[in-house]
């Protein structure tokens, strides 16, 4: 039951992913537009702040599906120091402290949104958006990245051979 | 008092989150969560949801994905031969011989890659066998490649010199031509070092010379496509024709053109080009979040501000300040990333570097030959990492064989110290 769960979850953090790579070409293509309306005269208003939107959702619908992967970087001297119990222990201590900023982090992320919508705050760009819409999708990628960090926390503490860092075939971190 | 304990509060909790193993990201998040909570009365959560959504949805910050999107296309293409086979047949004369290319193939890769890992393992995937098979001294290839990697952070376009630009609001064009002159002068001191190696040890080095110069038009053809996309990228910035985020787009769109040319590019490298950018764009944007909550945080408690004017107070020479920046960067590289120890610390060092009277476009070029320090010094240094994947050779190794290298960096240091025009004369020369 509780696999299953789980692996329903990484299925959706994964498509969010592919998500966040298509609003990556997105972006690419929008600022080759831009280029493209500026060479031939177009006037093409606020493509700079709809450009930050993009960018903004498709970083959040990636930060969980890179977090899953192992893709978030840490410094991990003293983790790779420890084996067995001990390193369980440590990456549960890192997991709580991680799950509790990151939900807190969503939360505010959603209220950011409400209050939006609430006081129907407009961007202060030649767009003149109203700022909860770009938001929404934002405050989405944070929740589901509040949802993959408990669930990595509940999988060390229930089932720790799935997430077992000695053991798993991740990807690591792609360093610049 | 306050101060001094809002201080140690600050460093006590974030370098126990970090050497605990907290993901960077959230160990910033918590301990600027903490210190607002312990020393102002600002709502915690609606500020840090703020700070968030104005710093990830600007403009500048486009770039930084586009850039790394256009590094990974590179990557998965040819380049790493065809740099070697155009770059072999001009520095074989040279004492030191093959082992320029691996200083010369990485700068001109770093011109079109803002990634220091990236530019290593593109050069070393051809250069290492290559030269391994010429009987050059395994130290002396791992070396030069480690240094000379790390081109790719200074040489623009820069993921790090994005990434501190943003830190510190400075104007990334100006940073990226900032970093043009020192790039090229770095690997010059690179080439010089190579030289004066070979001539010390004339005697034991005797490497098979036998280097193919056929179809030397073909080649050079080959290499054709690199430089019109290092003018495209570069070139565009340097004329004020597009901005940096413009600029990367097209590097993009030229990138893939370049890779269909070469005719390197499916749908699966293509998609997997795609799926790594968004993971590392999303890996460092982790970081600036917790980086720009912290600063707004250190900024409610006024610790910056009493820092600098601490330092000021000191009556430190700015040689003094340099040096003890220097090793305090040295020393926080050998367990932190690059990016982490930039992001972690500008917030504290920025007014006090202005304060005693740099220019932030030469500090930012500064910034950015001590973080490449810290990338070739165990235990942590990625660029050591990739050599030990590529190589198979102990850390010691490694990190013994790179040491000559981050000596002729330290070096460079004091050079452009003593010549901060190589840093602040090509931007006021174009901006004029």
């Amino acid at each position: 039951m509780w696999r299953h769960l789980s692996n329903v979850l990484d299925r959706i953090y994964v498509y969010a992913g592919y998500g966040a790579g298509i609003l990556l070409v997105g972006l690419c293509g929008m600022i080759l537009y831009s280029i493209l309306g500026r060479l031939l005269g177009l006037y093409l208003g606020g493509v700079n702040d709809f450009a930050g939107y993009v960018m903004a959702t498709s970083t959040f619908m990636a930060l969980s599906y890179t977090f899953r992967t192992g893709g978030h970087i840490r410094v991990a001297l003293l983790l790779n120091g420890l084996t067995g119990t001990r390193r369980r222990v440590l990456e549960t201590f890192c997991l709580g402290i991680m799950s509790t900023v990151i939900c807190y982090l969503a939360f505010y992320m959603c209220r950011l949104v409400w209050f939006s919508y609430d006081f129907q705050e407009r961007s202060e760009g030649a767009d003149a958006t109203l700022l909860w819409m770009p938001q929404t999708p934002v405050a989405i990628g944070a929740v589901l990245f509040a949802v993959a960090v408990v669930h990595q926390l509940i999988e060390t503490l229930v089932d720790y051979d799935r997430v077992n860092p000695e053991t798993s075939s991740n990807e690591g971190v792609n360093e610049v | 008092m306050t101060e001094t304990l809002a201080i140690l509060i600050f460093v006590g909790s974030l370098f126990t989150l970090l050497a605990l193993g907290v993901w960077v990201g959230a160990a910033l998040l918590t301990t600027a969560a903490i210190g607002l909570a312990l020393f102002t009365t600002r709502p915690i959560g609606d500020s840090m949801a703020l700070t968030i959504w104005g710093e990830q949805s600007s403009w500048t910050l486009t770039a930084l994905p586009l850039f790394i999107w256009m590094g990974e296309i590179l990557f998965r293409t040819k380049l790493s031969e065809t740099l070697f086979r155009g770059l072999a047949p001009f520095m074989r004369k040279l004492p030191g011989g093959l082992l320029h290319v691996n200083v010369g193939a990485s700068a001109v890769f770093a011109a079109i890659s803002g990634s220091s890992a990236a530019t290593v393992a593109t050069v070393g995937k051809m250069s290492i066998p290559e030269l391994r098979s010429r009987n050059y001294p395994e130290h002396m290839i791992i070396g030069t490649l480690s240094g000379a990697g790390t081109l790719g952070l200074l040489i623009p376009p820069s993921i790090a010199m994005i990434v501190f630009g943003v830190t510190v609001n400075e104007s990334i064009s100006k940073l990226f031509m900032a970093a043009m002159i020192p790039g090229l002068v770095l690997a010059l001191c690179f080439m010089a070092y190579v030289i004066v190696w070979s001539l010390l040890n004339r005697k034991t080095f005797n490497p098979i010379v036998d280097v193919d110069t056929s179809n030397m038009g073909r080649r050079l053809m080959d290499l054709l496509p690199v430089l019109l996309l290092i003018v495209a990228v570069i070139g565009s910035i340097y004329s004020g024709v597009a901005t940096a985020t413009e600029a990367s787009a097209l590097g993009v769109f030229g990138a893939i053109i370049l890779s269909a040319v070469q005719r390197t590019l499916t749908i699966s490298t293509l998609m997997e080009s795609i799926m790594g950018s968004v993971r590392t764009t999303a890996m460092i944007m982790m970081i600036l979040m917790g980086a720009g909550f912290l600063s707004l945080a250190m900024g409610f408690t006024g610790i910056p501000r009493a820092l600098a004017e601490g330092i000021e107070a000191w009556n430190l020479s700015p040689v003094m300040l340099i040096v003890i920046l220097t090793l305090f960067y040295i020393v926080l590289g050998c367990f932190l990333d690059g990016l982490s120890s930039i992001v972690l610390t500008m917030a504290v060092i920025q007014p006090m570097v202005v304060a005693a009277g740099f220019d932030m476009l030469w500090f930012g070029v500064y910034v950015m030959i001590v973080v490449e320090m810290a990338q070739i010094t165990p235990p942590i240094g990625f660029n050591l990492f990739v050599l030990q994947g590529m190589t198979g050779k102990d850390m010691g190794f490694i990190g013994r064989a790179s040491f000559p290298m981050f000596l002729v960096m330290a070096a460079f240091i004091v050079l452009l110290y003593m010549f901060p025009g190589m840093a602040t004369w090509l931007p006021e020369y174009l901006s004029r």
